[in-house]
């Protein structure tokens, strides 16, 4: 009896001293889960409308070719509409809901369209790449009210990639296969703007100094930004990224990051990553804080 | 012997308790802030790191602003004021000059005297101010290409001339600049940005808990 008090005093005790690096820690689970599954979803998409696009992700489930085959044939373009995340089950489970809207031209040559509503639900143990268990669908009424906005491939490739590279940031190092990133990981130069720091040198080396100042924590998307140069070519991308977690020293910090990659694609339509600039930004605390007086 | 255990236990539990509650929350801002260099009221360089140990507030305007400055520094002051004089010791109040043309050392450390003696103004060549300004994403801008004779202005403390046709010769631009006041903790990382509608007792509160880290 006296033991038991005595642990579960331990217990309360070790419990108080933790709470703040579990948040930290269910921080990374997050991010790191949320942004590995929104790359999988974007390269299921993206390989519906390119036939040349390589699915890369675990598609060994039984019930692959019936998820695939409620599909219909010659699709144009996919319209996502809305997204929505929910952990269920255990902490290795979500359901990523996306609405869609499906163009696609039937047998006589007509454009048509449907709308549906996905349920994903993934199994994502830490810092691994996320696993597909089911698909559940729900086709809704056509709407006509769909305004058709042409997003072709890249649209799904962008977010492939940008997703999957936060992943990566996060620590999913498996990501790699997702950006292309065998070898521009190795060849790409990334310069560091932290306030009075600043550095330019390999991707691995830059992340290591970076490691000082965001030791553990999660990278959310907020914005993209793409512009396209030289015959679509080349890529500029623009990512705005809130940064939380804590630094070597334990500390909490918080940043906006404001990355600009350098995209060149190549001969065979594989994306190469050309240079990556970051500069942190004034986080958006205070509605004031941009004033002038 | 349990209850000792026990009660030992309970302490710690306490211990670590108070000791979040008087220690700050406040995330570091990356990327916000860093090392500099600058010369200070009495003419002397001066480093960032001088302020190492200390709580900073810190501030950017110049001495002939008419309407932001002045209250700034007049809610600094009532700020200073609150705190306890041990508190007042490890808190340093810096005043920047985006105007350092005109800000001499002297000029500005009577300024800034007027608020509070132990506050502390900086001012430097246009390069080290614009570097401080970047370091902080700060800003500011002149407000006419046009330089206005500062006795048209409205000052609290004028700068000091030899004699009265100098003075009346006095010239200076007007400024626009952020407003935001910098909270640094003892090692000058940025923890919060604060401005003058912050109330007083909601600032002290964070100065202390930067103190207490």
């Amino acid at each position: 009896m006296k033991s038991n008090v005595l642990r579960i005093m331990i217990l309360l005790f070790v419990g108080a001293v933790n709470a703040a690096s579990t948040e930290v820690e269910e921080r990374v689970a997050y991010t790191s889960s949320l942004n590995a599954m929104v790359s999988v979803v974007m390269n299921w998409y993206d390989s519906l409308v390119d036939s040349n696009q390589v699915i890369l992700f675990d598609k060994s489930g039984s019930n692959w070719d019936d998820y695939r085959s409620i599909y219909p044939n010659n699709i144009s373009h996919i319209e996502l509409t809305g997204t929505d995340l929910i952990k269920i089950g255990d902490n290795t489970q979500y359901q990523f809901t996306t609405q869609v809207a499906i163009f696609y031209n039937d047998n006589d040559g007509k454009n048509q369209h449907q709308q549906l509503t996905e349920h994903f639900v993934f199994d994502v143990p830490f810092l691994q790449i996320p696993i597909i268990k089911t698909i559940t669908r729900q086709q809704l009424e056509q709407n006509t009210a769909v305004v058709k906005q042409e997003l072709n491939s890249s649209y799904f490739k962008v977010r492939q990639f940008s997703y999957s590279w936060l992943a990566y940031l996060d620590g999913i190092s498996t990501m790699t296969d997702f950006m292309n990133g065998s070898d521009w990981l190795q060849d790409a130069p990334y310069s560091l703007k932290i306030g009075g720091l600043e550095l330019t040198d390999s991707i691995s080396s830059v992340l290591l100094q970076r490691k000082k100042y965001l030791a553990k924590g999660g990278h959310k998307l907020r914005s993209i930004d793409v512009q396209q140069h030289d015959e679509d070519k080349n890529i500029t991308l623009n990512l705005i990224i809130e940064w939380r977690g804590e630094n070597a020293q334990g500390k909490p910090v918080i940043a906006k990051i404001h990355q600009e990659i350098a995209l060149k694609i190549m001969e065979n339509s594989s994306w190469k990553v050309v240079s990556i600039k970051e500069e942190h930004l004034l986080p958006d605390l205070k509605p004031w804080q941009g004033y002038l007086c | 012997m349990l209850k000792l255990v026990l009660f030992s236990m309970l302490l710690l539990i306490n211990a670590a308790n108070v000791a979040n509650a008087e220690e700050s929350t406040l995330p570091i801002l990356s990327g916000i802030g860093g090392e500099f260099s600058a010369i200070d009221a009495d003419g002397k360089a001066i480093e960032s790191t001088d302020f190492t140990g200390n709580v900073v507030v810190l501030a950017f305007g110049y001495t002939n602003c008419a309407d932001i400055c002045p209250f700034t520094l007049g809610y600094l002051k009532r700020l200073y004021a609150g705190l306890r004089a041990e508190e007042q010791q490890q808190t340093r109040i810096v005043f920047v000059t985006i105007d350092p043309e005109y800000d001499t050392p002297g000029h500005l450390k009577g300024f800034i005297g007027h608020f509070n003696k132990d506050f502390v103004g900086l001012s430097g060549t246009q390069e080290q101010i614009d570097y401080i300004v970047s370091l902080y994403q700060a800003e500011y801008k002149p407000l006419s290409v046009l330089e206005i004779p500062t006795q048209n202005i409205r000052r609290v403390n004028p700068k000091l001339f030899a004699d009265e046709q100098e003075a009346k010769e006095d010239k200076a631009s007007l400024f626009s600049h952020t407003v935001t006041l910098y909270l640094l903790d003892k090692e000058g990382y940025t923890r919060s940005l604060e401005y003058t509608g912050t109330p007083v007792n909601e600032f002290i509160e964070k100065i202390r808990g930067l103190i207490n880290e």
